[in-house]
């Protein structure tokens, strides 16, 4: 049976040491907006500069987003909507830092992922322009004979990169066999929980190989989600001969892959790099860039200014944080901005053991009584966030951001009704006006006084005057995270990066055995259904139980799900072909630039 | 001179031994742990915990690692990375000079500049230029070099999209490029020390200059820059050089600020960057260098007073 459908397997969510560092970046980036703030006397005349100036890509289909002064929005482009594509120039981004974290993408926690970006690939990956069906990469094609076998065929006429350990050899089944196991922790079974997409490959037993152009994976558990998992966006493909020569990965210019480009330098000092294009890279005709370029930066101000300079050719980062993405549309008015679904989406979470937030009827009250449109319009800015269910919108089937949007709770049009049946539902919990209920709300360092945690608050507050709300906010990331795994919460405001399934999702925050179910909750109905979506390889009846599941969810609301924040990515004019991932399947960092910058050149 | 160098330096023992039991403490009492970093939120079982404090040495009983690191230290081994296992000595090594630059760059503007509009204003008592001298520095002194050194960056590239130098070159790769891009960061610096030394500069002249002697060199015919120079600045240095000292440690830690700034990889961003992950030999060896630095530009500073001031020197020989 050939399968080219999604696949399953709990997993660990990523993006969230992003969040963790985006988080230390928006306070970084607060001393710069206070100095900006400065030059707003002349707002007006530059967004209507700005608006002159909006590009027109995609067929010209450059729109306007409201509530950003200056901010073009440009769609996606296809490479016909704006020329031939041309050879030649140094493709520059930001996002490299120095950290004495090694390289390794099966263990790196956050800072590995830009630089193998570059020179990378997967064994399967995603559709930019859809999260399913999945594509074949390295791994060209692949059958499911049975529930417990998957068998993968390496593309043919794929080589590592030349000139370093693998000197330009053929990726074969091995190499297929090798980068599962390893990436599963079954090679280092003495170090297993530093391996941190372990759980993307759930159910893994053995992966060998069967003859150069067939690797055969033995599954312990059914998991219609595993070619899924091998596609989430950190799974890169080592070769094994790089493990053995330098198991700590410390020589950054010694990393090899078959990806677009080829490790040229690297400073440690800094965490620059530089990269040449490979010119045997297995996608014919890409990249189009002679060369690309990693820049450091470890304070935002430097990084705009870098930006406004000319001197990085495009930023995801920076077009994140509603500050400095209007400082750049401002005062760069040529500045190209793409915006796109994202997959990231902010939640409060609740603890059943803290009285009473066992009790549903208190947990739908505290959901019906936060006014989403103003919480989000508030910290993001309108048009830069997309409304979510329980299960992450635009996902294969799960719920649209439209469809949410008309969903009582978030349907900005129903609010005052909402706020009515929030009371009566915290009176009939035996809690009138909130009284009796006393609440934390814990929430990543530096956000107790910014962003969602006090409008949530005061929103909460005000449906429910005689109750308390009060902030924590962690010291530091690791009590953020120590905090989190121990559930010593009651309320916890935070992000989740989910992995590339709704199911896969669902099962890491809902099911009971779930690796993000820190208070343990549990409904027979929700573990069921997510254990048959794993079962289900018809797509049709699979949407059918994800459907089921998100209604279940939204009944229990054992998560507040606040919404989806746009990905923004920032380029200068003269960048051409720029594509995003479409719903998004992308994360708040330059990832997205530097994983599709093979399809990219400059005018 | 030679007996108070050795006692002084001798004078560092309990202080260093001090300093290393507050970091190898510090590291311990902390909340969190590299552990909680490389593990995430996730939930984790405890004998995979066990398993990676083990290997990562966070097992060992506290007394053992102070008397490990002790021992480390007396070898020159300021321990290993916890994450790719470098040596610390070796990634301090690496960044050294750019603090060592960036400091004493800000130092030298600082006390230079200083001095000079001390002087100044000391002379110009209550005149315009004195009330304008008086005005810089209480600015100089007030404005964070953090703010200074934002603005810096940004206003240049907000209004004329030309930023100054904010990616590290290094000195093999372009040798004028790389001390260039030492000029901003050092006068960002410098403003806060050119603001202190300013003012304690001026009160120290006002007070010099209206001693007997100076007037008697007056009388004696001696030109104004003569009687300044020679008698006045020499005398009135002395609380200067002290508070000098003690600036050391204050412009250190504000370069952390400004090398992130500037893009700068010295030792403040490898403290930030380890303190972020928790990596907390690098945190434990980077204070154990800034204290040992600070101790010794302390004694240096204590030994100067003798040139500066010869009577200091006879004091001493005369109580030992």
């Amino acid at each position: 049976m050939k399968v080219d459908q999604p696949v399953r397997g709990p997993m660990r969510r990523f993006g969230r040491r992003q969040a963790l560092r985006g988080g230390v970046g928006v306070a970084a980036g607060t001393a710069g907006g206070f100095l900006l703030a400065c030059s707003g006397s002349n707002n007006n005349k530059v967004a209507n500069t700005a608006t002159r100036a909006a590009p027109t890509t995609a067929g010209g289909t450059g729109t306007r987003a409201s509530g950003s002064p200056g901010a073009a929005v440009a769609s996606p482009t296809s490479a016909s909507a704006e020329g031939t594509p041309k050879k030649g120039g140094t493709y520059i981004i930001d996002g490299g830092s120095a950290s004495t974290e090694p390289p390794d993408p099966h263990t790196s926690l956050f800072r590995s992922n830009t630089y193998w970006s570059f020179i990378g690939d997967k064994l399967i990956e995603q559709d930019p322009q859809k999260i399913e069906p999945l594509r074949g990469a390295l791994v060209e094609s692949w059958e499911t004979p049975d529930q417990a076998t998957v068998i993968l065929h390496p593309r043919q006429g794929v080589t590592w990169h030349e000139g370093k350990v693998t000197n330009g050899r053929a990726f074969n089944a091995n190499d297929v066999a090798f980068n599962l196991q390893r990436i599963a922790g079954l090679l280092n079974p003495d170090r297993k929980a530093q391996f941190q997409r372990a759980a993307t490959l759930t159910g893994l037993s053995k992966a060998e190989v069967v003859d150069d152009k067939t690797a055969k994976v033995t599954l312990s558990t059914p998991n219609a989600f595993f070619l899924n998992g091998i596609s989430d966006w950190r799974n890169w493909a080592v070769p094994p001969e790089l493990v053995q020569a330098d198991p700590n990965f410390s020589n950054y210019t010694g990393l090899v892959g078959t990806g677009a480009f080829t490790f040229d330098t690297y400073d440690q000092l800094t965490g620059q790099a530089t990269f040449k294009a490979n010119p045997k890279y297995w996608r014919q005709g890409k990249p189009y860039f002679d060369a690309a370029q990693i820049l450091a930066f470890t304070d935002t101000a430097s990084n705009i200014a870098a930006f406004l300079g000319g001197k990085i050719s495009i930023s995801s980062g920076l077009g994140i944080v509603a500050s400095q993405r209007k400082t750049i549309l401002q005062q760069k008015t040529d500045t190209k901005q793409y915006v796109y679904p994202g997959i990231s989406w902010y939640y409060l979470r609740f603890n059943q053991t803290v009285t009473p937030l066992g009790d549903q009827r208190v947990r739908q009250a505290l959901f019906l009584a936060i006014d989403y449109k103003a919480l989000n319009d508030g910290v993001i800015e309108p048009n830069y966030w997309n409304y979510t269910g329980p299960l992450p919108a635009g996902f294969p089937g799960t719920w649209t951001s439209d469809q949410v949007a008309q969903q009582p709770g978030w349907n900005p049009a129903t609010k005052r009704q909402d706020m009515t049946n929030a009371k009566q539902m915290m009176t009939a919990a035996g809690f009138t006006n909130g009284k009796g209920v006393s609440l934390e709300i814990f929430t990543l360092p530096l956000t107790g006084s910014t962003g969602y945690t006090p409008i949530v608050q005061d929103q909460w507050s005000k449906a429910f005057p005689e109750a308390r709300f009060t902030i924590r906010e962690a010291k530091d990331n690791g009590e953020f995270a120590t905090t989190l795994g121990k559930a010593g919460y009651q309320v916890v405001n935070y992000i989740s990066s989910p992995p590339p399934s709704p199911i896969l999702e669902a099962s890491l925050h809902y099911h009971s055995g779930g690796s993000r179910n820190y208070t343990s909750w549990q409904d027979p109905t929700v573990d069921a259904l997510i254990d048959k979506a794993y079962t289900q390889t018809d797509a049709t009846a699979r949407n059918q139980t994800v459907d089921q599941l998100e209604q279940k969810l939204r009944d229990l609301m054992w998560i507040i799900p606040m919404n989806q924040q746009k990905a923004v990515m920032l380029t200068l004019p003269n960048v051409r072909g720029v594509t995003t991932f479409n719903p998004g399947y992308g994360t708040n960092s330059n990832f997205d630039a530097a994983i599709l910058c093979a399809n990219f050149w400059f005018a | 001179m030679t007996g108070y160098i050795v006692r002084r330096l001798l004078a560092f023992l309990p202080t260093l031994l001090l300093l290393v039991l507050a970091v190898v403490v510090f590291g311990r009492v902390t909340p969190t742990s590299a552990v909680d970093v490389i593990l995430g939120q996730d939930k984790v079982s405890q004998a995979n915990r066990a398993q990676l404090e083990a290997r990562l040495g966070l097992d060992k009983p506290l007394p053992v690692t102070y008397v490990d690191y002790l021992g480390g230290l007396l070898k020159g081994d300021l321990g290993k990375s916890l994450y790719n296992a470098h040596p610390v000595t070796k990634l301090i090594d690496e960044r050294i000079e750019v603090t060592l630059v960036l400091t004493a760059g800000g130092l030298l503007i600082g006390w230079s500049v200083g001095t000079l509009l001390g002087i100044l204003a000391a002379i110009n008592q209550n005149g315009v230029l004195d009330w304008g001298l008086r005005g810089f520095a209480i600015v100089g002194l007030t404005i964070p070099n953090f703010a200074l050194g934002t603005a810096v960056v940004l206003l240049p590239a907000v209004y004329f999209h030309h930023p100054p130098p904010v990616t590290f070159v290094a000195f093999s790769k372009d040798p004028a490029g790389h001390l260039s891009q030492f000029i901003l960061p050092c006068l960002v610096l410098g403003v806060g020390v050119t603001g202190a030394v300013t003012r304690i500069v001026r009160t120290q002249m006002l007070e010099v200059l209206r001693q007997d002697y100076i007037r008697t060199a007056r009388a004696k015919g001696l030109t104004g820059p003569k009687v300044v120079v020679r008698h006045a600045l020499r005398n009135g240095m002395i609380p200067v050089v002290v508070v000098l000292g003690l600036q050391i440690a204050t412009v250190i830690s504000g370069s952390v600020l400004i090398e992130s700034i500037f893009g700068l990889p010295g030792m403040g961003t490898l403290a930030v960057s380890a303190i972020n992950t928790k990596d907390w030999p690098i945190v434990q060896g980077i204070t154990v260098v800034v204290g040992l630095w600070t101790m010794l530009v302390n004694l240096v500073v204590d030994i100067s007073y003798g040139f500066i001031d010869p009577r200091i020197k006879v004091a001493r020989g005369s109580s030992g």
